[in-house]
């Protein structure tokens, strides 16, 4: 297992948002499955956190949801991306684009070396 | 709509549909573990390994449905909720003692009240009348008994003064032995007593007070026997007759007979919180400055309006003078008049 990531605020629900707009509608495990795919594990959650992060999103209106039958026809909450979610998720894309290109730009500064 | 404000009302919402919402989530969890216990069975795991392994991966059901909780809501507000409610349940145990706790702190908060309304008006606020620096109180202080006839004045005694003085442009006076309640409105409805305050005929004009509607008390109606009438506070206008702005020249049937109403003072003129603390005013009559009302002997608490430059040590100095002097006067008046009716 790779060391874990210090989560930075507000990241959750932003992965969150980006796998339901990715995948379409999916459960609670299905998304914390997702998240720790694409983190390659880096992201190792205790999966019912996630529970908390979609409670925050869905009290925004960013996110809404609906019980259905998963794959092996058990009963599960279903999750699904808003317009006004996706729009929210553009934004903070955008942003944390121009960030992590900052953030970037100041590790890449070769400065003064101590030898 | 900001996600602020969005949330804040789901959370509210929240608050009135716990039940539901702890069910819903309990649901959601098992679902989570199903799934996961499924795949690691899928893995290879014995059925109780996986169901282990699962409830390891997602974490203490406790613990989440406190945080599911947490999230959803506004902690802070239930708890104070379930504090108010220990509090009440608390009290109710013991009804006893909160009866006394709350007839305490009621009677606290009204002795509060009540001393404030009095400091506020005598010692904050400057007296709510025209140059109120210029207005002084004129009494006897002679007397040690400290009743009320030892600080009055007698009508001569008065008429005297204000005719005498050279430091006070005019003076006014109130009948200080006004009956609380003496006045009975009968007529339609229950009859309703009134505290009537009989006043000099300047006694607004002095302190600066006029008439919302209406006008002051004419000579006439300060004679003896004269026409009767009545100015209203503005709070027994608006109490009594609904603020009706038709009022004056009305007849308003008192018991000693109807008089008619001539103004209805400002809501800014409160004679009580002033003149007499802690009791409640309805209405004024003229009080005649007559031989025969000099006869009632002392009745007149005098208020009196300084002239521009005069200062009150030395409008006290006068004051004391021309005391003794109409005193001396109406003793000599007396003896004269018994010798003449010998």
């Amino acid at each position: 297992m790779s060391p874990q990531l210090e989560m930075l605020k507000g990241t959750l629900d932003l992965m969150v948002l980006q796998t339901l707009q990715a995948m379409g509608a999916l459960h609670g495990y299905g998304i914390a499955r997702r998240i720790e795919q694409i983190s390659r594990d880096a992201i190792l959650l205790n999966q019912g956190t996630i529970y908390a992060s979609l409670v925050r999103l869905q009290q925004r209106g960013l996110i809404r949801s609906a019980w259905g039958t998963s794959d092996n026809n058990r009963k599960a909450k279903f999750y699904s991306i808003t317009p006004r979610g996706s729009r929210r998720l553009a934004e903070a894309a955008e942003n944390w684009e121009q960030l992590s290109t900052v953030i970037a730009r100041f590790f890449a500064e070769p400065g003064e070396q101590k030898s | 709509m900001s996600d602020a404000i969005r949330a804040f009302f789901a959370k509210i919402r929240a608050i009135f549909s716990k039940s539901e919402m702890d069910d819903d989530f309990n649901q959601e969890l098992e679902a989570h573990l199903d799934l996961l216990t499924a795949e690691n069975e899928k893995a290879g795991m014995a059925p109780q390994e996986a169901r282990r392994a699962a409830i390891l991966r997602v974490g203490g059901r406790e613990a989440l449905r406190e945080q599911n909780r947490d999230t959803r809501g506004l902690p802070f507000l239930e708890v104070l909720g379930q504090d108010v409610r220990y509090a009440a349940r608390t009290l109710r145990r013991d009804y006893g003692f909160a009866i006394f706790a709350i007839l305490i702190v009621g009677l606290g908060v009204g002795a509060s009240c009540t001393i404030f309304s009095v400091v506020n008006t005598l010692l904050i606020h400057s007296l709510p009348f025209r140059d109120p620096e210029r207005l002084a109180w004129i009494a006897n202080h002679g007397d040690a008994t400290n009743d009320m006839s030892g600080k009055t004045t007698q009508v001569d005694h008065f008429l005297d003064m204000r005719a005498q003085s050279q430091s006070f442009s005019d003076m006014a006076a109130y009948m200080a032995f006004y009956g609380v309640g003496d006045a009975k409105l009968i007529g339609k409805g229950e009859p309703e007593r009134l505290t009537s305050v009989p006043v000099s005929q300047n006694f607004f004009s002095l302190l600066g007070v006029e008439p919302r509607i209406g006008r002051q008390f004419s000579a006439d109606e300060c004679k003896f026997n004269g026409p009767p009438a009545v100015m209203l506070t503005d709070g027994i206008w608006r109490r009594k007759f609904g603020a009706d702005p038709n009022i004056v020249g009305k007849a308003l049937p008192l018991d000693g007979g109807p008089a008619t109403v001539v103004g209805v003072l400002p809501a800014s003129f409160d004679f009580s919180t002033v003149f007499t603390p802690g009791s409640r005013v309805d209405i004024f009559q003229p009080f005649p400055l007559t031989p025969e009302t000099n006869k009632y002997g002392n009745t007149l608490s005098i208020v009196g309006r300084m002239k521009p430059g005069a200062t009150i040590k030395g409008a006290q100095a006068e004051v004391t003078i021309l005391a003794n002097w109409t005193t001396t006067r109406t003793k000599t008046a007396t003896i004269l008049s018994r010798k003449c009716m010998r």
